[in-house]
């Protein structure tokens, strides 16, 4: 595939945004909180940090092969066979992430919202608006995930209403209400949330000023990890440990909580804002996914793949699951795409390397 | 043209999708639920569950503007109520929940859980607990064409500057109910024959034909009007004490007024209180009305012998609005001496409330917090409500007037 420069500095931050954030969000105080208790918040905060070193050790990996995604290094890296089953593995990674995110935003409006539409509607809506979204490229990805996180941003302020309203004697103690393990969990459990970073492998070859990517990971990962950890300080704050935990989405509860002389129900309007969110987010897997066939099979139009790989996705994940049902498998999934991207860096870091150095010397 | 053709197609076939198929329902088909009523009867089925919508509340018969329906839950109620009715139910826009006195003495818990399960549901919603049944209340005709639902959330909306008492939302309700260490506390409410003196004076003469004057239904209104005229005013007459999902005791208005400045939730309430005769400050007038504007209410716990001391430090600003002595207050050791004797009623009235609520059980002051957070390895949550009966307390206040009105001394004609 030939690599466009197309994307700026900014636009490769809000990729990375745009992937990060979608449905992990509403049920991140929850998970955290079951585990960690009332350090839910900094164990978020933690994982947060330890993202962003995995995210840091991906920019470093895609900053070794210059004009091309892992679709196109992974068999110069790791030879034909290893690279064809990393590729195929991160293919199948990529597809469950995007069912997974178009179901569980789907379930959230049937069971919320719309509660006579079947969710197959929904999710078929995502799922076609994400194909036109990837058949756009990574330019226009990353120019809708632009468009999509401004105008989700505002809804941010929202969260003043449950920080205002809550009580900080509920964060308190900070430490030791649960031990080290139960931390650990915490942030484990909100793997799922700091999920589809990854892009930034994909897109790091069409940047404009390749050395923009560092500031654009940080400030990125940064904002997103801020978001969490206000988030869950919120749900923390507004209902306590024991309400929180038997909450299934506690951060739209936390939004149909805020109203105003106008609005009312600012959690249907939340929704509706939030669909570009999920867009960019399964768009993003659906590009990944699309590219890592390419990388299976160099000679599949990129066009004809997305189309096929996005009705593929559509028709096999066909039917009704219930929201409890997905939002706990989002959650196994979660440690799954973490542990692979982590693994895939922690290990493929120093082979990039030293085949640098092979190149150079060679 | 053959891509525009495929576009086409697609748009058509999107189209088909949209959710207006399934969901689309005309606005006089749904029913929006402003405030609903549980009531508990002894004999099963239990639950009488009262349902004010504004469809039928614009239809003024009393008969017609509220539905009751008997059922084993509140869920049931709901839902034989939007088989036999034929319309969408929708708690979107409820805006009280009231529960009858006997229905409270129950545990809540089925009934949040029923209308939680409702996804729409208005969780800022005001939960309140009324004297008698809630489907008295309800059945409340406020004067100038008011509706009962809005009438009553405005009644706690307007604690400001009156009063009253702080709402409590299912949501806030919710939390206090499940947290241990803190209990709920929302206004006790009841309804009352009118504000209206002439309204009054007619509607006991209705009802007493030979000119005896019905009990209790005018001037004011204290007590339940007369039988045959029907309530028209509703009145926060205090605040019911909670433990779990369940009352335990109900505080008069003062009293709960005293809760909410021990709390440190009652800025901008007004409060009545009552001053020990004092020939310097009160010739007069023992009564006086004070304005909260800022109350800071600081706990602190101490462990003596595993019995919980806890003390309280409460700072009011406070203005007056009623002083009828002839005192010159802009002197300082006059306001000194009234800021202090205002302290000290505060103090007797707060610790008397304090002490009422702990004795119930009940933690609305959520000083179970306080013991988790400070002695961890003492907090029990499954002992609690017999550890706060035993606790002591302390308090300590402080007041400071404001505003002690434009004039230094009382109007009035000088040696005429």
């Amino acid at each position: 595939m030939h690599t466009r420069v197309c994307v700026t500095g900014f636009q490769h931050g809000m990729l990375i945004v745009g992937a990060l954030i979608a449905n992990g969000i509403f049920s991140l105080p929850r998970v955290a909180a079951e585990e960690a208790g009332r350090s839910a918040w900094v164990a978020v905060a933690g994982a947060g940090f330890a993202v962003l070193l995995v995210a840091l050790l991906s920019n470093r990996l895609a900053s070794l092969f210059p004009g091309e995604d892992p679709a196109g290094w992974s068999t110069k890296l790791m030879g034909p066979l290893l690279g064809r089953i990393w590729l195929l593995l991160y293919l199948v990674k990529s597809c469950f992430f995007t069912i997974l995110t178009m179901r569980i935003f789907a379930a959230i409006i049937t069971n919320r919202m719309l509660t006579h539409t079947p969710s197959t509607v929904f999710a078929t809506i995502i799922l076609v608006l994400s194909v036109l979204a990837t058949l756009a490229g990574i330019s226009g990805l990353a120019r809708f995930a632009e468009v999509s996180v401004m105008l989700w941003l505002p809804l941010l302020t929202l969260l003043a209403v449950p920080l205002l309203g809550g009580h900080l004697y509920h964060l308190r103690p900070v430490f030791g209400d649960a031990d080290i393990s139960g931390f650990l969990a915490g942030a484990k459990a909100a793997a799922y949330s700091y999920a589809g970073f990854d892009i930034l492998l994909f897109s790091y070859p069409h940047l404009q000023k390749p050395r923009e990517s560092i500031r654009a990971v940080l400030w990125s990962v940064g904002l997103v990890t801020a978001v969490y950890t206000l988030t869950t300080v919120a749900g923390i704050a507004f209902f306590g440990l024991d309400h929180l935990t038997r909450l299934l989405v506690p951060t739209l509860v936390m939004l149909s909580i805020a109203e105003t002389s106008v609005i009312e129900r600012f959690d249907s309007l939340a929704l509706f804002m939030w669909i570009g969110m999920v867009v960019v987010t399964s768009g993003t897997q659906l590009y990944m996914g699309t590219r890592l066939i390419q990388g299976l099979l160099p000679r599949a139009s990129f066009k004809r793949t997305a189309v096929f790989l996005g009705s593929f996705l559509l028709i096999a994940s066909w039917g009704e699951t219930p929201l409890r049902e997905l939002i706990a498998l989002a959650d196994l999934f979660g440690t799954f795409d973490l542990s692979f991207v982590t693994l895939s860096a922690v290990i493929l870091l120093p082979l990039g390397l030293l085949a640098a150095r092979g190149r150079r010397l060679g | 043209m053959k891509a525009k053709g495929l576009r086409l197609l697609a748009l058509l076939v999107l189209s088909t999708l949209l959710s207006g198929c399934w969901d689309a329902l005309p606005v006089e088909r749904r029913a929006f639920v402003t405030a609903l009523g549980v009531d508990w009867l002894p004999e099963p089925p239990h639950y009488n569950v009262t349902i004010v919508h504004p469809l039928m509340d614009e239809r003024r018969a009393r008969e017609n503007r509220v539905l009751t329906i008997r059922a084993n839950s509140v869920s049931e109620a709901l839902t034989v109520w939007n088989h036999t009715n034929g319309q969408h139910l929708s708690l979107a826009v409820l805006g009280t929940l009231v529960i009858g006195e006997d229905a409270a003495k129950q545990a809540l818990s089925p009934v949040i859980n029923d209308l939680c399960s409702y996804p729409d549901l208005r969780l800022g919603a005001y939960v309140i607990v009324t004297r008698g049944t809630a489907q008295e209340l309800l059945s409340v005709q406020p004067p100038a064409h008011q509706l009962i639902a809005v009438h009553l959330r405005s009644l706690l909306d307007r604690a400001i500057f009156r009063r009253d008492a702080p709402h409590s939302t299912i949501s806030e309700f919710t939390t206090h109910m499940m947290t241990p260490g803190m209990d709920a506390i929302t206004a006790l409410v009841s309804p009352i024959g009118t504000l209206d003196r002439r309204q009054a004076g007619k509607q006991a003469a209705a009802a007493e034909p030979d000119g005896q004057q019905a009990g209790g239904g005018g001037g004011g209104g204290g007590g339940n009007g007369g039988e045959a005229a029907p309530q028209e005013d509703v009145q926060v007459i205090g605040a019911a004490i909670w433990q779990g999902d369940k009352v335990v005791e109900t505080l008069t208005l003062p009293e709960a007024q005293f809760v909410y400045l021990a709390m440190g939730k009652a800025n901008r309430l007004m409060v009545n209180v009552m001053f020990p005769p004092d020939e310097r400050l009160f010739p007069k007038q023992s009564a006086m009305v004070l304005s909260m504007e800022s109350v800071t209410a600081n706990w602190s716990l101490e462990m003596v012998q595993e019995v919980p001391h806890y003390t309280l430090r409460l700072q009011v600003r406070l203005s007056l609005h009623n002083y009828a002595g002839d005192v010159d207050l802009s002197k300082k050791d006059n306001s000194a001496l009234l800021e202090k004797m205002i302290g000290d009623v505060l103090r007797q009235n707060t610790l008397q409330a304090v002490q009422k609520v702990a004795a119930t059980g009940g933690d609305p002051l959520r000083l179970g917090q306080l013991m988790r957070r400070q002695y961890p390895e003492l907090w029990n949550s499954k002992e609690w409500r017999n550890k706060i009966q035993t606790a002591q307390f302390t308090v300590k206040a402080e007041a400071q007037i404001r505003n002690i009105g434009l004039e230094l001394l009382r109007l009035e004609p000088v040696d005429k």
